[in-house]
């Protein structure tokens, strides 16, 4: 098991019982590789947050097991969590997070200090993943006197603090402006490729694809294969061909996420057909 | 090692501001009534503390001064004097009157004093003299100027006029003045030829004042022998008796509501930052950290609201010293450690409230907007 | 677009529309009230908080005006029309009076127009009750003549010499009941009657024969005060009286009380302001806290509003709202409050009186505005010297 930063064995998650209850994650198994970076994409209300929850020992699943670095984490009782937290993953937010009563360089200090890492030798390793992160020169600013981009800067100098084996990002650029948020993304990488850490990035982003090493699709709380997708050419949604309703047109098959969509399309074709390779938006 | 408390508490000057006044408010009840009632027990006491008696002779059941009437027959002055250890023995006369001038009258303790034995009279005299000959009085300088008079100007007591010697100081209180007259004078006025109110003490050097007190209520029958400390404290204890439930009440309301200032600035406080409680919680922050950062937010807030609190009590008492001299303000350590032990109490009820919050909160909502 | 306050959408709407009309007036959407309830713990323990404070200022001023009316109980309630007292004594409580009994007994009784004079020895003295000290005003008094205690709610008045009556709340409070003996000023007494209304908290007044007191202060031929009834038919009797007495004052009972009053008054007025003004700040802090608070944590729906054209004006007013509705709430918590603490105390500690009074419970409300006014500042600048353009930066 020592390829792999992380693994989850047939996860699942229910919430509420009986007619309510509702299953987010169902039965979902993962390995990442050290190094690995791993984009989970789907839409909203698939279960991606929950999945992540669970990978980052913020959730324990119902049944299934997760394993960091070797050790189990599913298993593990409520009060051990924070630790697993602390030294074996890093969290990047869409919302940056940072907070705001501290200075640049207490933010990174803060979760050090959490981790048992104190006085000096905070301060210097804070120093140092800023300075490496080209916030050498606003230690002493403010999260409020920051540009989005520097705040998640100093979000992933934060997550980087403990030495953590994965890094969990949740939307990191959803914030942020396509050049800042290519910056970041090439952060990401450099953080897999330079330090062999895990990135497991959720995002409806198109363009992480490019620095991820593999897109999985969630929907249901299920991974489905990318190639059983398609895209309904009247709203742009992404859907899945086994479920979507069909309509035949010129010998190609077309999928749509509703009937609405495909009376639409039924109605006036040629409008849609033209641009029907191209994804719509999210 | 990064204090996220102070740094949040700090981080809202307004609100910091806002909540210590309120706390500072708060103890400052507790505070600003106990030094009322300190500085009334000091300037009660004042006139017994400063006669240079060791012993206190009154009549049998007569243990105070204030509010009350001692009447002894001057024989018992020679029956105490012949008790060994005695050094020797001063009648005084006392009674409550007013004092007035042209201008007003001010109610005064009239004492009649041997002003030749320099013992039983004023203290601290600032202007004139206390060596007084037939119609003329010792009178509190403060009382006076308020009166409009001054050393030879004339004011009426005890149905007859006088003439100011001198002006003392240490002697206005609460309730009123000090005006100090010949004891003759006081005897004739009142018809008193056979009568002394206390009988003043001195011991032979090296005697106990204790033993010589038990020594005069063992050989002199039907009166009450006190040694200084002893008759200030029973002065004392008619004010702390007379105010005790006042004084439980105001403590008890002073506290609930610096227990409420501070309970709501943590509270407060701590909901404007729930958020970022969540993130260091989902970051790996173990909720009794986050305990102790609520604790630490409350303790900071009493202890600045304390020493705010302190800080404008002594402000209060100088203030009060320059503006109403007859009520003084006594901070005791005393009271600070109570306000401090109190302050201690809030700071750990105050953070419950939100301890709970933080406690329940889960760290996962980080993630969902 | 963000939720707005705790608004719904209609009424968000609604809302946008009245704030860009008129200020006022029915159908607008309760905006300030939306924010303070918004946060019901905060809302509670800031309400809480002035009904403390409001409760602590009425408690006060009630506690002051029960002791005036406890210290006059004796002058309200003593058939008397005049008052001969030692000359430059102008009243009961401060001074000790003293003046020959006989003399001016006798020169009174002489006076066309006056029916009944009756001596009254009264002087301060602390008794020891079960080892605590009990300040009284020991009035000895004629039983023939009239001076003892007006309402007897056990036993009798005193006729032997060592009869005493006693005030019945200072009777229980220290075990004390009808034939137990006490002491005082070095000689025993045996209980024989217990009075009503005779007690405050600072005195209460016990009762004995004027040459048992007299006896005590070693002043067999004196007395304090002498109480004049009149015929209400004649006329100019307190001229004939002074010219009578040249060597005494005669006072109204009206003066005695209102010399009393102003005395007390006096004493107390200073401690009392100060810890009036320490609650009123007190209370003003707390509603500004929350104020404070509920206006920061929305600061960008602030923005929202000013953004879509509300002005400062009405933005104060949404402020000034909140303040004035916590205030609201905490004045008639504080009003609840004095009157079941009036009631708890008038059981437990009936020495003490509580008399709230329409008048305080005006000047109260006067403060708890004050107060919400106060409180309204920092937020209502803060709110003012926002930038609207903020809303649309992240």
């Amino acid at each position: 098991m020592s390829a792999h930063a992380l693994v989850a064995e047939n996860v699942s998650r229910r919430f509420g019982v009986g007619r309510t209850e509702v299953t987010a994650v169902r039965d979902v198994s993962l390995k990442v590789d050290k190094g690995e970076i791993v984009l989970i994409m789907g839409p909203s209300g698939s279960g991606k947050t929950t999945l992540l929850l669970m990978l980052g020992a913020l959730l324990r699943p119902s049944s299934g097991s997760i394993w960091v670095d070797g050790a189990e984490t599913s298993s593990l009782k409520e009060q051990d969590l924070p630790e697993i937290r602390l030294k074996h993953f890093g969290f990047i937010f869409q919302d940056f997070n940072l907070l705001s009563a501290l200075s640049v360089r207490e933010n990174v200090e803060v979760v050090l200090n959490l981790a048992g890492v104190k006085g000096r030798s905070a301060r210097d390793r804070a120093e140092a993943l800023l300075t490496d992160l080209d916030l050498g020169g606003r230690l002493d600013f403010q999260p409020s006197q920051l540009s989005g981009g520097e705040k998640q800067r100093v979000a992933i100098a934060r997550a980087l603090a403990n030495d953590p084996a994965v890094v969990l990002a949740d939307e990191p650029t959803a914030n942020l402006d396509s050049h800042i948020g290519q910056e970041v993304m090439r952060l990401l990488r450099k953080i897999a490729r330079e330090q062999g850490r895990s990135v497991i990035i959720v995002s409806h982003d198109e363009r992480i694809k490019d620095i991820a090493d593999r897109v999985l699709w969630l929907e249901d709380g299920m991974f489905k294969s990318m190639s059983e997708r398609a895209f309904d050419p009247v709203c742009g949604m992404s859907v899945n061909q086994a479920d979507a309703v069909s309509a035949e047109y010129e010998g190609a098959t077309n999928y749509f996420c509703a009937r609405g969509c495909r009376d639409e399309f039924l109605a006036e074709p040629e409008r849609f057909t033209r641009s029907s390779a191209t994804p719509g938006p999210d | 090692m990064v204090s996220v408390a102070r740094r949040n508490l700090f981080q809202d000057k307004v609100r910091l501001l806002v909540s210590t006044g309120g706390v500072a408010f708060a103890l400052l009840l507790i505070l600003a009534l106990d030094g009322v009632v300190e500085g009334s027990l000091t300037q009660i006491t004042a006139y017994i503390t400063n006669t240079g008696a060791d012993v206190y002779v009154a009549q049998s059941g007569v243990r105070t001064m204030h509010m009350s009437a001692s009447a002894l027959p001057l024989t018992a002055a020679d029956e105490v004097s012949a008790v060994d250890g005695v050094e020797s023995v001063t009648p005084i006369l006392y009674t409550t009157n007013p004092v007035e001038s042209e201008e007003g009258r001010s109610l005064a303790y009239i004492i009649g004093f041997h002003s030749e034995l320099g013992i039983g009279g004023p203290w601290d005299v600032v202007e004139g003299s206390a060596d007084l000959s037939p119609g003329e009085v010792v009178f509190d300088a403060t009382a006076a100027r308020r009166l409009g008079v001054g050393v030879g100007d004339q004011v009426s007591l005890l149905g007859r006029s006088f003439v100011i010697r001198g002006l003392s100081s240490g002697t206005f209180t609460i309730t009123n003045s000090v005006a100090f007259i010949r004891f003759d004078d006081f005897a004739r006025l009142r018809d008193l030829p056979r009568t002394a109110s206390y009988l003043l003490v001195s011991l032979e050097p090296g005697i106990d004042p204790a033993v010589g007190a038990r020594a005069i209520q063992a050989r002199v029958p039907e009166i009450e022998a006190m040694t200084r400390g002893e008759f200030e404290a029973e002065e004392g204890r008619v004010v702390r008796d007379m105010t005790a439930q006042i004084m439980v009440v105001m403590n008890g309301a002073g506290f609930v509501i610096g227990l409420i200032a501070v309970a709501l600035t943590i509270y407060t406080a701590t909901l404007a930052k729930i958020g970022e409680y969540g993130v260091l919680k989902a970051l790996g922050a173990r909720s009794d950290w986050l305990y102790r950062l609520v604790f630490e937010q409350a303790l900071v807030s009493v202890t600045l609201g304390a020493g705010t609190a302190v800080a404008l009590a002594y402000a209060l008492s100088a203030i009060f010293g320059l503006v109403l001299p007859e009520v003084p303000l006594r901070i005791t350590p005393t009271s600070i450690a109570k306000v401090a032990i109190g302050g201690g109490v809030i700071a750990v009820l105050s953070a419950a409230l939100p301890v709970r919050k933080v406690g329940r909160l889960d760290p996962a909502t980080v993630f969902r907007r | 677009m963000r939720s707005l306050f705790a608004v719904c959408k209609k009424e968000e709407r609604d809302f946008v529309k009245n704030a860009a009309g008129s200020r006022d007036g029915a159908g607008v959407v309760p905006l300030a009230r939306r924010n303070l309830l918004r946060d019901r713990t905060r809302l509670l323990i800031s309400v809480s908080g002035v009904a403390l404070s409001v409760f602590l200022v009425l408690l006060l001023g009630g506690f002051e005006k029960g002791m005036f009316r406890q210290i006059t109980a004796y002058l309200d309630n003593t058939p008397a029309d005049y008052y001969v007292a030692q000359v430059g004594v102008e009243n009961l409580q401060g001074s000790t009076s003293i003046i020959p009994r006989e003399d001016t007994l006798q020169r009174a009784r002489e006076v066309e127009g006056v029916i009944s004079a009756a001596p009254v020895l009264a002087q301060h003295s602390v008794i020891e009750l079960d080892g605590e000290k009990v300040p009284t005003f020991m009035i000895g008094y004629e039983p023939t003549e009239g001076g003892g205690p007006w309402k007897l709610s056990r036993g009798r008045g005193v006729e032997a010499a060592d009869d005493v009556v006693l005030d019945r709340v200072l009777a229980r409070r220290h075990g004390l009941d009808l034939g137990d003996e006490l002491e005082i000023m070095g000689r025993s007494f045996r209980v024989v009657g217990l009075s009503d209304e005779t007690t405050s908290w600072m005195l209460s007044l016990v009762f004995m024969r004027h040459d048992t007191a007299a006896a005590l202060r070693q002043a067999p031929e004196a007395t304090s005060f002498v109480l004049i009834g009149v015929d209400p038919g004649s006329e100019g009797v307190l001229d004939r009286l002074h010219g009578a007495l040249p060597n005494a004052d005669v006072l109204t009972r009206q003066e005695l009380a209102a010399n009393d009053i102003a005395y007390l008054g006096g004493i107390f007025a200073a401690p009392l302001q100060v810890m009036v003004f320490i609650s009123l700040a007190v209370g003003a802090l707390l509603v500004g806290l929350t104020i404070y608070s509920a206006t920061v944590e929305r600061v960008r729906e602030y923005g929202v509003l000013k953004a879509m054209g509300m002005r400062n004006r009405a933005l104060y007013a949404i402020v000034i709202r909140q303040a004035l509705g916590a205030t609201t709430l905490g004045f008639l918590g504080g009003i609840v409050l004095v009157v079941t603490a009036g009631r708890v105390i008038e059981t437990q500690w009936p020495q003490f009186l509580v008399v709230v009074g329409w008048s305080s419970i005006l000047s109260a409300a006067g403060g708890a505005l004050a107060m919400a006014l106060i409180a309204a500042v920092l937020p209502a600048r803060y709110v003012g010297s926002l930038d609207p353009a903020q809303v649309f930066r992240r």
